[in-house]
This record gives C-alpha cells, sequence and structure tokens, in this order.
C-alpha cells in the first residue's frame, strides 16, 4: 500500500471481510448450534432465543444468563452478568479507535455495535498489512452475525436429535479459533511480556476478582504490562 | 417456572443495550484519553490481550485437552493453515475424550 492514509469502506473491502471469515463462520455456526440447544434446554422460547442472538451477539454473556432463566427473572442480575462479560469489548473498540475516527456519523457506531475477537482479529490482520478498508471489519462481522444466527437457530431446532458435542471437540471450536488468531497478532518474542502478564492474570482468584470479570481485569493488566515495557527508558 | 414473554423481551432488550454500551463505550473513552506514550501503546497491545486472556480463562475451566488442544491449533496456524489447525486443535481433543 503506497497511500496508507485513504480510508475507505468498499464494497471490495466487505466483500474480502467476508471470504477471510470462513473459518471464524464455521465456528460461530459450531457455537450458535451449541447456544441454540442450551438454550432450548432451559425452555427459552424460540423467538427469545433468536432475539438474544440477533440482539446481544456475544457467546459467552449469552451462555452465562442461561442457569439464571426462570420465572420471576432476576433482571439485575441478568444484565450485570452481561455488562461484566462483554466489558472487554471496549477494549477492543478502544483499539480500533485510531482506524474508526477517520469515518464520519453512524459508520463508528454500527461497526463497534458488532465487534467481537475474531472479527476484531480478521481486521486487524488487514490493518497490519496497511490495508484502511473498514469493509473488511464490516463484511466480517455480518458473515459471523448471519451464521451465528443460523448456527442458532438450527442447534434449537435440531436438538433433540444431536448427540454430546464435547465428543467431536465442537464445544471448542471457538476458543480454538480464537487461539489460531493469535498467530497473526505476533509481532516477536517481545509479545510475550503482555501475553504472560494477560494469562498469568487471569489466575488472579476468585476471591480478588469476580469470575465475570475475569477477562476484563487480565487484558487491562497484560496491555498495562506491555504498554509499561515498551516506554519505560 | 417458565417467564412470561414481556419480561423475556424486557430482559433481553436490557442485556442488548448494556452490551451495546461496551461495545460502543471504547470508541467514548479512547477519544477522551489524552494520547501520551503510553496510552498509544497500552491501546496497541489491548486487543490481542482480551484474546490472550480470553483463550486462556475459557480453557482453564474446561476439562484437560483443551490447552493441549490449543497447542496444536497455534503450532499449525503459525506455518499458515489456519483451517486445518482448528479442525486439528478439535481432533486432539475429541481424540483425548475418547480414550
Amino acid at each position: 500500500m503506497t497511500t496508507p492514509d485513504v480510508y475507505t469502506l468498499t464494497r471490495r473491502g466487505l466483500w474480502q471481510g467476508a471470504r477471510a471469515s470462513v473459518p471464524l463462520g464455521v465456528a460461530s455456526a459450531v457455537l450458535g448450534a451449541g447456544f441454540g440447544v442450551a438454550a432450548r434446554q432451559v425452555d427459552l422460547a424460540l423467538w427469545a432465543t433468536l432475539l438474544m442472538s440477533g440482539s446481544v451477539f456475544a457467546g459467552a454473556a449469552q451462555f452465562a444468563v442461561l442457569p439464571l432463566w426462570s420465572a420471576p427473572l432476576p433482571l439485575a442480575p441478568i444484565w450485570f452478568s452481561t455488562f461484566a462479560v462483554n466489558a472487554r469489548f471496549a477494549l477492543l473498540s478502544a483499539s480500533l479507535t485510531s482506524w474508526l475516527r477517520h469515518y464520519r456519523g453512524a459508520t463508528p457506531w454500527i461497526t463497534a455495535g458488532l465487534l467481537g475477537e475474531g472479527q476484531w482479529a480478521i481486521a486487524m490482520g488487514a490493518y497490519a498489512r496497511g490495508e484502511r478498508d473498514l469493509g473488511v471489519l464490516v463484511g466480517s462481522s455480518a458473515v459471523v452475525w448471519l451464521v451465528w444466527m443460523a448456527g442458532t437457530a438450527t442447534g434449537y431446532l435440531a436438538a433433540p436429535s444431536l448427540g454430546d458435542p464435547r465428543r467431536f471437540g465442537l464445544d471448542l471450536v471457538l476458543v480454538l479459533f480464537f487461539a489460531s488468531t493469535l498467530t497473526s497478532g505476533w509481532r516477536g518474542p517481545r509479545d510475550l511480556v503482555p501475553w504472560g502478564a494477560a494469562a498469568l492474570a487471569t489466575r488472579i482468584p476468585a476471591s480478588i476478582v469476580a469470575p465475570e470479570w475475569q477477562v476484563l481485569v487480565a487484558a487491562l493488566v497484560g496491555a498495562s504490562v506491555g504498554a509499561w515495557r515498551d516506554t519505560r527508558r | 417456572m417458565i417467564p412470561d414473554g414481556s419480561s423475556t423481551a424486557l430482559a433481553i432488550g436490557g442485556m442488548a443495550a448494556v452490551t451495546y454500551l461496551a461495545r460502543a463505550g471504547g470508541l467514548v473513552i479512547a477519544r477522551v484519553l489524552p494520547s501520551t506514550p503510553f496510552i498509544t501503546a497500552f491501546l496497541k497491545h489491548l486487543g490481542t490481550s482480551v484474546i490472550v486472556a480470553l483463550v486462556v480463562a475459557t480453557l482453564a475451566k474446561g476439562d484437560g485437552p483443551g490447552f493441549l488442544a490449543a497447542a496444536v491449533t497455534v503450532a499449525i496456524a503459525a506455518i499458515g493453515r489456519p483451517t486445518t489447525a482448528l479442525l486439528a486443535g478439535m481432533a486432539v481433543a475429541a481424540l483425548i475424550r475418547a480414550l
């Protein structure tokens, strides 16, 4: 890229993002199906299951609230748990700000509203190559949303006929995908310091950091340690 | 008991709202932060730190084969085969559980 400062959002970018999302899409569809199965087990209605997958669009938080799902619904714990588990998204959107601030109007706010780790990793891969087409992120998010919805519906409807997903390692599919994205985020052995700090910080006992906040706190520790290392003289 | 439709819709609406708040909140926070060298470096490390933390926390909660499956996945992804890496990782987990 010879002109790295032209920020665009093109149809070509959308398509590129969509195509780059095939492995991620497969992983999301499988996890979506897992969510559909789990939602049916707690007697969540099909419309409510689809509404949740479509509007919340965050697997970890959706799984986390299912055990709370019986009348009368404990609204405050449901919302608090959702916020705590999803607060890590603020870190992803914060890290995208140097890119998103070049777009006007609703674009950054809609794009941020569709964020997830997988799309973030795909978009940052493109950004690192010097590409500045936000279509990659939007296209990837759109694909993930669609297959997440299709997976949710399929899992819900097919739940009675599906066996134990653990038998095929399917429960691990998304976390393994996230692990694989780390190879493209790897900038060299220097990354071992922030990454090791983040990994260690997930081991902080639950009596100090509640499980819902575990990922957020560990990520903040990792980024702080990395920034401290980068800026100290 | 199964919750009625309106309280279900209310609960899900609230979940969507707080999740959007989190997703968009990062943009607001990053805009008001001063752009010191520390903050710039901090933002650069944030995303990968989230993924490392999420992977380690999720695997630590699960049963044994997760970490080995992840190690196999990362090793194969490192040589540029992301889809093979994913399938191999799942196969390792399935195999260990079947033993």
